[in-house]
């Protein structure tokens, strides 16, 4: 902070004031035309398309739910014939969750935290931009299965065995597997953008303390993305190597278990939900406190509860197969956890209601959505606790009480948060102020269709109508329920069509919107409506939670150029990074502009899958080559490699620039992405001991364990590449060049000695990966393992190669630092799954 | 603990310390129900109860001692950073996170004790 008060200098003559704004805007506007937008990365291009792609598919996926209701108006009804009834059933659920729910969040996410956390841009903007074409080719490749031979239709959850080859022949599962996996891609590389944008970007002065609760909200959603998504990735590439090549993971008859699926399944599943209102939450946290004009009650409290729901919604998982059989001991370790998560939920609902309560609420429309959230959101969470109790759940288990239950809670508690954040954040994008008429009709028709949809399942369900079946039997007598919740659900269209009708009425013909129309205290409405492309002028320095109610003259200061970074002397785009904690100045990012490269990575990634799924193996295996060229290529490229050690953020400020920073954001990136890779990895080794668990012979028939002879050769070569990487750092670290390139050459040799040792050791003893469980899951692990190993290689060569170009030393250490870190993190998983391979058949 | 560990109350990582040890707890005593009845644990005794159910709850006590004395320990920092935080907004940074990790080890030892009480209710591997 002192730094940050140091540099107030003499603020610059209009002149100078005026050449710095348009060399602002020269540096970080996209480019003209088409070219420019394919080839921006700007994190408002970027969240804006998100969010524009997210609700295109809500748009489709609400398609796919009205000839849903119009089948099941009526028993015996035949609007979809049952295999089109299935497709549709499993695309809408799919659609909704991983092409409409996450990456919208995402896309807001992405919009508005830098906005709100008083900085420029996301720290890694073609990672974002990369994540968004993943996801939206991920998107159309899974709708393009209507074009060849069917979509998929084993249900959102794709249990097996009806999603196998054997019942489920052709590329429907394919087409699922592979798609919501490369769209995927968007939501882990969105979590390591999101946590790197928290943890070191905030503006100055913002200590933890002062973070807006959206911005907690965001951190914790992004660890739990880290952790919950990497086992339904893992449980489709098994599935799909199962399907391709014959593994056996799930099939009992060659020692796989089907109920391995379910488990990693809803380990992604149940957090999903969470990872899916959290955010919400944090639009709910930040709306409240400005329609009830005054500060958070609880703000510590809602801290908490949000730490807390992080963690145990991943206790939770099991309570979505309560009825498979499992002890019952087991299953009431999860109906306790499942009422527990109660609790930090109550917390932040009775916090928001006090601050309502003690405020001056102000009843806009942002504010009627909220209520309508209130209102529906509760009675999901209280049906979500009879769910939790065992005996209730089997009861309803498979009923339309279940369908009733699930739409109130995402729809309560996403949706609806979600349009009172898209018409609160409105003015922002467009300069223009919402109209309330059309909205607070929209609204209406919403809230009553909702209900009036999904009210009656409640009874369908109890009643026994089943879900997922294309008709119901005439005897349980709930057809009238039916019409009624079909009927509604047309009135809850009806009410989306008219929200959509009321923005585009808005980005045409609203009322211009004078700035921070909410009145609003935190930081994104500082900004002149419509910002420009770099957000502020100068980065703000912050002393509160709600700084433009403390300091109302923090706008204007922070659109002129006399502040911080206001000097775009490098003509680079620069970010400001500060202390995780502290929120103190310590680096200047210099981070990347408009480029091709995110966009053909990810179309190298769309033409390999199509590869695959036609089963083009070798043409995919080789599409490996220009995606590694084209990943070579912005690994080089990447902010800025020629950056001075050190840069002026104002007159007097000097501050390390990031290759000379410890506290990187390409170090934390690199820090969450093994975090995620580590929860792949042990999702991997779980599904290994629950294979074990359920197995009669360990090893598997086929396979032995051998002499330990070679695998030892093995585990030596590998622990000596990491510790000549280490001798490598130091050796940058003393500025000696020489020993920095040989310690990584020789790190590189030793890892290619581990891979042939270890695959010989392997193809001595196991079967063919197609006869058995063990054999499968085994070379499984071998390979994952093998592909870091590689990946570490080629880590060595690109650190070799800066340093052969000079541009690593012992000032700029981060590649040397990622590379070395790449071993350290290959050697422990290596040991780990030497332990897991060698030494664990041996004891069991 | 020096208070830049990062494992000290202060820290984020610290904070989420307790939680953790939950989820620790959570994931263990759930395999280790799975192992238990695979090998037939529930009809062996140990101390009077069956070795499973006795396992369980000796579990659960080895877990509980790390969370009290973690939120033991964050109730002391907090109450250090909050008798200090006036003028000092390093201390007054901290102190939040280390109210955070006092309520979140709370929160840990209730759900620890909540999850684990079916354990001395329950035949361990009844279906």
């Amino acid at each position: 902070m002192t730094e940050a008060n140091a540099a107030a200098p003499a603020p610059p003559d209009a002149a100078e004031q005026q050449r710095r704004l348009g060399a602002l805007q020269r540096i970080w506007a996209n480019g003209p035309g088409l070219v420019g937008q394919l080839t921006a990365v700007n994190h408002s291009t970027v969240g804006l398309r998100f969010i524009a792609t997210g609700f295109a598919f809500l748009a489709i996926g609400g398609m796919l739910s009205m000839f849903i209701r119009l089948q099941l108006a009526w028993f015996g009804n035949e609007v979809l014939d049952p295999d089109r009834y299935n497709q549709f059933v499993t695309m809408h659920g799919t659609t909704m969750m991983f092409l409409f729910a996450v990456p919208i969040l995402e896309g807001f996410a992405m919009y508005l935290l830098p906005k709100m956390l008083g900085t420029r841009d996301l720290p890694m903007p073609r990672l974002s931009a990369f994540g968004y074409w993943c996801y939206l080719f991920g998107g159309l490749f899974l709708y393009s299965s209507f074009l060849f031979g069917g979509a998929p239709d084993g249900g959102w959850f794709m249990y097996v065995p009806l999603t196998d080859a054997t019942y489920t022949p052709g590329i429907s599962a394919d087409f699922w597997l592979i798609g919501v996996t490369f769209a995927e891609i968007a939501a882990v590389t969105a979590a390591v953008e999101l946590v790197v944008t928290v943890l070191k970007t905030r503006a100055p002065g913002m200590s933890i303390q002062r973070m807006p609760l959206m911005a907690w909200a965001i951190l914790v959603t992004a660890f739990m993305i880290a952790f919950g998504f990497p086992p339904l990735i893992l449980a489709s590439i098994l599935l799909e190597i199962e399907r391709a090549f014959g593994f056996a993971f799930f099939e009992v008859a060659r020692g796989g278990d089907p109920l391995l699926w379910q488990h990693l399944f809803w380990l992604f599943g149940h957090p999903e939900v969470y990872i899916i209102f959290l955010p919400a939450a944090g639009m709910v946290s930040t709306l409240v406190v400005t329609f009830a004009r005054r500060t958070m009650v609880g703000y510590r409290w809602i801290v908490v509860a949000i730490v807390a729901t992080g963690f145990l919604s991943f206790g939770l998982w099991v309570h979505h197969m309560f009825a498979v059989g499992i002890p019952l001991l087991a299953l009431s370790f999860f109906s306790a956890a499942s009422m527990a998560v109660a609790i930090p939920m109550g917390v932040q609902l009775f916090a928001w209601i006090a601050t309502l309560w003690s405020g001056k609420p102000w009843l806009r429309l942002p504010m009627v959505w909220l209520m309508g959230f209130f209102f529906i959101f509760v009675l999901g969470g209280l049906t979500g606790v009879m769910l939790a109790l065992v005996p209730f759940d089997w009861q309803v288990h498979d009923t339309h009480f279940v369908v009733a239950h699930l739409h109130y809670v995402t729809i309560g508690g996403m949706l609806f948060p979600l349009f009172a954040g898209l018409y609160y954040w409105l003015p922002l994008v467009t300069g223009r102020q919402p109209g309330e008429s059309l909205g607070r009709t929209a609204f209406w028709l919403v809230f009553i269709g909702f209900n009036l949809t999904f009210l009656p399942m409640h009874l369908t369900g109890m009643l026994g109508m089943p879900r997922r079946a294309y008709t119901y039997d005439a005897a349980l007598g709930v057809e009238w329920l039916n019409l009624l919740s079909t009927a509604a659900g047309f009135v809850l269209t009806v009410g989306m069509m008219a929200v959509a009708v009321d923005v585009w009425l808005h980005f045409r013909h609203g009322r211009r919107s004078a700035a921070n129309p909410w009145q609003a205290g935190t930081l994104e409405w500082a900004l002149p409506l419509p910002p420009p492309p770099y957000n502020f002028a100068s980065i703000p320095v912050v002393d509160d939670r709600e700084p433009l109610w403390r300091d109302p003259g923090l706008a204007q200061a922070s659109a002129g150029t006399a502040g911080l970074l206001g000097d775009p002397a490098g003509g680079r785009r620069e970010l400001l990074g500060t202390g995780m904690i502290s929120g103190a100045p310590e680096q200047v990012i210099r981070i990347s502009g408009s480029t091709w490269l995110p966009l053909l990575a990810a179309a190298n990634i769309a033409v390999l899958l199509a590869c695959f799924i036609a089963k083009q193996y070798l043409l995919a295996a080789a599409l490996l080559v220009p995606l590694l060229a084209v990943f070579l290529r912005w690994a080089w490229t990447t902010g800025d490699r020629h950056a001075p050690l050190r840069i002026e953020a104002a007159p007097g400020v000097a501050l390390p620039s990031q290759a000379a920073c410890s506290q990187a954001p390409g170090w934390w990136g690199l820090v969450i992405s093994l975090l995620i890779d580590g929860s792949l990895f042990a999702s991997l080794v779980f599904a290994y001991f629950y294979l074990w668990l359920g197995a009669e012979v360990w090893p598997g028939p086929g396979s032995e364990t051998g002499a330990l002879a070679l695998p030892v050769l093995a585990l030596v070569l590998l622990v000596g590449a990491g510790l000549a990487a280490r001798l490598a750092l130091r050796g940058n670290d003393r500025d000696r060049p020489a020993q920095l390139r040989g310690g990584l050459l020789a790190a590189a040799a030793l890892g290619t000695g581990f891979l042939v040792a270890h695959g010989a050791a392997l193809a001595m003893v196991l079967a063919a990966p197609q006869q058995h469980a063990y054999a499968s899951v085994v070379w499984t692990l071998a390979g994952f393992h093998g592909v870091h190993v590689l990946v570490a290689l080629l880590g060595s060569g690109f650190a070799w190669l800066r340093s052969r170009h000079g541009l690593v030393d012992a000032q700029r250490r981060l590649d040397a630092r990622i590379a070395v870190a790449l071993w350290r993190y290959t050697v422990g998983q290596g040991v780990v799954a030497w332990l897991v391979i060698h030494l664990f058949p041996r004891l069991a | 603990m020096s208070a830049l560990s990062p494992l000290a109350p202060g820290r984020l990582t610290g904070m989420a310390l307790p939680m953790a040890l939950w989820a620790l707890h959570f994931v263990v005593v759930y395999g280790l129900v799975g192992l238990g009845c695979e090998h037939g644990w529930q009809s062996r005794t140990l101390a009077g109860g069956n070795l499973l159910s006795v396992l369980l709850v000796a579990l659960t006590v080895l877990v509980l001692v790390p969370v009290v004395a973690l939120g033991l320990r964050a109730r002391r920092a907090w109450r250090r950073h909050a008798a200090n935080q006036a003028g000092d907004p390093r201390q007054r940074r901290h102190a939040l996170i280390a109210m955070a990790a006092t309520a979140l080890a709370i929160l840990a030892a209730i759900a620890i004790v909540f999850t684990a009480t079916p354990a001395l209710l329950l035949p361990p591997c009844a279906t």
